[in-house]
């Protein structure tokens, strides 16, 4: 087993006799993008919500800076503070403003002050543009406003790694640009970053692995300029002529 | 009373133009269609129908007030002295009005219970896994139990039963206690389900989200599940504390003189159920602004998307 920031080896998941996860292997180095790629249904939501343990796994072992992620004895609210998790739908908290979604978690969970949490919270909104939106209930926002706010709710408890479950998949075309702006400057910011994404040129520009998943396989891993012009394996090239 | 009858009888035959103009305009209607002006004849032919559909809900609106009418005045007046007799009603009304502090009392006291007996109810029957089975099955005993009997039964029970018990303290207590307890056990099983529905209805998402951010489960029920649930619920929360209002009225069968026992004190003194009437109103004057309130919420919860 070799040793990554996150380390995947022989992971298994099932939902009754659905094998969604087949003995999944991968690593992921620090200051590493990872970007899954695979049709709808392929298990890289899953996989993602298995590194948060937001899904118990059913073999394998998740490791993460050398502990274990899931098992018996596994502090999960501890380990889910040094991994972010951004979703498709957003899922900011309605009765919340803007700014309390991204103070909660330091203020509840942190133990942060109210003071130094606003302060911290003001920071990133402004990092993305935001800052005249913190007092806004987040229904008022737009669809890539609000997944801003998601991500950096996320990055407002310092995580170590950052999972992103195809964040851009639910927004109107126009607004997928901001959002994977900021995606873009986290990346070169130096945050590891896990994502599920369809945006096959958002992949390319930033990976530094693609990983392809089918029918809950890793079929294929390698540097983006492989993967997209010279695939080695046929399923990864059929995905690909279908998803370019 | 003969004036009444002449106005009665004129807004009777006034009620007759709807009748009238719907058939000019049919008139009208036909001689265009007559003339081959079809499109033009559609014009007066649906103004016909119109006349003569507000004509019909115009009678049926002046029809029942007659009939009110007729039978209050009816057998020389006899509804209206049995129901409404300004006498006995101004001879009872402080008294009885005064009485209606009693339901505030227990309206009041039985809410406070009632909120956080069925928060604790919904919450104990959400518990989790395998550990949870026994507090959850206690909850819905508790739940299936106390919406199986009617309030009136659980209202005798306590009231009547508790103080035979002799135990201490509980077999001594004011008569208006056994109502706050009986009228919270029996409602805190309603309103538990609407909290445990309002609860079940905020998307697994919200969790998922919150546990991904580090909150634990007790943190994520605490700041993200229970806001979210309590907004959604209070609409028909108040619904239920309406309810609860005029069940208030129930506690007479423990003799209390509420302002129902009050009512029937004098009504049965004056052979005349003015004072009762009285009640009545003053529930009306009490709920009706209440339920405008509730549909008005409701409302506004239904177009900022059920959030």
């Amino acid at each position: 087993m070799s040793h990554g920031f996150l380390s995947i080896s022989g992971l298994e998941k099932s939902y009754g006799n659905h094998r969604v996860l087949q003995g999944i292997d991968m690593q992921v180095d620090r200051h590493n993008v990872v970007c899954l790629i695979g049709a709808s249904g392929s298990g890289k939501s899953t996989l993602l919500r298995c590194i948060n343990a937001l899904e118990p796994i059913d073999a394998g072992v998740i490791m993460l800076d050398g502990d274990p992620v899931s098992g018996l004895g596994v502090d999960v609210n501890r380990l889910r503070r040094r991994v972010g998790m951004v979703f498709q739908s957003y899922n900011l908290f309605p009765h919340l403003s803007v700014i309390e979604n991204i103070m909660i978690a330091p203020m509840k969970v942190a133990g942060m002050g109210r003071v130094e949490a606003r302060a911290k919270a003001e920071t990133l909104l402004a990092r993305i543009g935001l800052a005249n939106r913190a007092n806004y209930r987040p229904d008022r926002l737009s669809g890539g406003q609000q997944q801003r706010v998601a991500i950096i709710r996320a990055m407002a408890m310092d995580p170590e790694v950052l999972l992103l479950d195809e964040v851009t998949s639910a927004l109107d075309p126009e607004l997928v640009g901001e959002v994977l702006d900021i995606l873009k400057d986290l990346a070169r910011s130096g945050m590891t970053m896990v994502l599920a994404t369809h945006e096959m040129g958002f992949a390319r520009e930033v990976a530094s692995e693609v990983c392809f998943l089918q029918h809950g396989k890793l079929v294929e891993k390698g540097p983006p300029g492989q993967i997209f012009t010279e695939p080695r394996e046929e399923e990864t090239r059929r995905f690909l002529r279908r998803a370019l | 009373m003969t004036q009444v009858a002449w106005a009665g009888t004129a807004i009777s035959l006034a009620l007759l133009a709807f009748p009238v103009r719907a058939l000019a305009y049919m008139t009208r209607s036909s001689a265009l269609a007559g003339q081959g002006e079809l499109v033009a004849a559609r014009v007066p032919a649906w103004l016909s129908r119109q006349t003569a559909l507000a004509g019909m809900g115009y009678a049926t609106f002046w029809l029942v007030l007659v009939a009110g009418y007729v039978f209050l005045t009816a057998n020389d007046f006899a509804v209206q002295k049995a129901f409404l007799n300004f006498e006995y009603l101004s001879r009872s009304a402080f008294l009885v009005l005064s009485a209606a502090r009693i339901n505030l009392y227990i309206t009041l006291g039985a809410s406070v219970i009632i909120l956080i007996l069925s928060l604790a109810l919904a919450l104990m029957r959400l518990l989790p896994g395998s550990a949870g089975r026994p507090i959850r099955l206690l909850a819905i005993a508790y739940v299936d139990f106390f919406r199986a009997i009617p309030t009136i039964i659980v209202l005798y029970m306590v009231g009547f039963g508790l103080p035979l018990t002799k135990l201490p303290w509980i077999s001594q207590l004011d008569g208006i206690w056994y109502a706050i307890i009986a009228l919270s056990l029996s409602f805190s099983a309603y309103v538990s389900e609407l909290f445990r529905a309002a609860i079940e209805s905020i998307h697994a998402s919200q969790v998922a989200a919150a546990r991904s951010l580090g909150l634990s489960g007790f943190k994520t029920y605490r700041h993200i599940i229970v806001p979210q649930a309590i907004r959604q619920v209070i609409p028909p929360l108040l619904g239920f504390f309406i309810a609860l209002q005029k069940d208030s009225a129930l506690v007479l069968i423990l003799g209390l003189m509420d302002v129902f026992g009050q009512a029937r004190f004098f009504s049965a003194n004056f052979f005349n159920l003015s004072p009762v009437s009285l009640v009545g109103v003053l529930f009306l004057i009490v709920t009706i602004p209440q339920t405008r309130l509730v549909d008005y919420l409701i409302e506004r919860q239904r177009r900022h998307g059920g959030s």
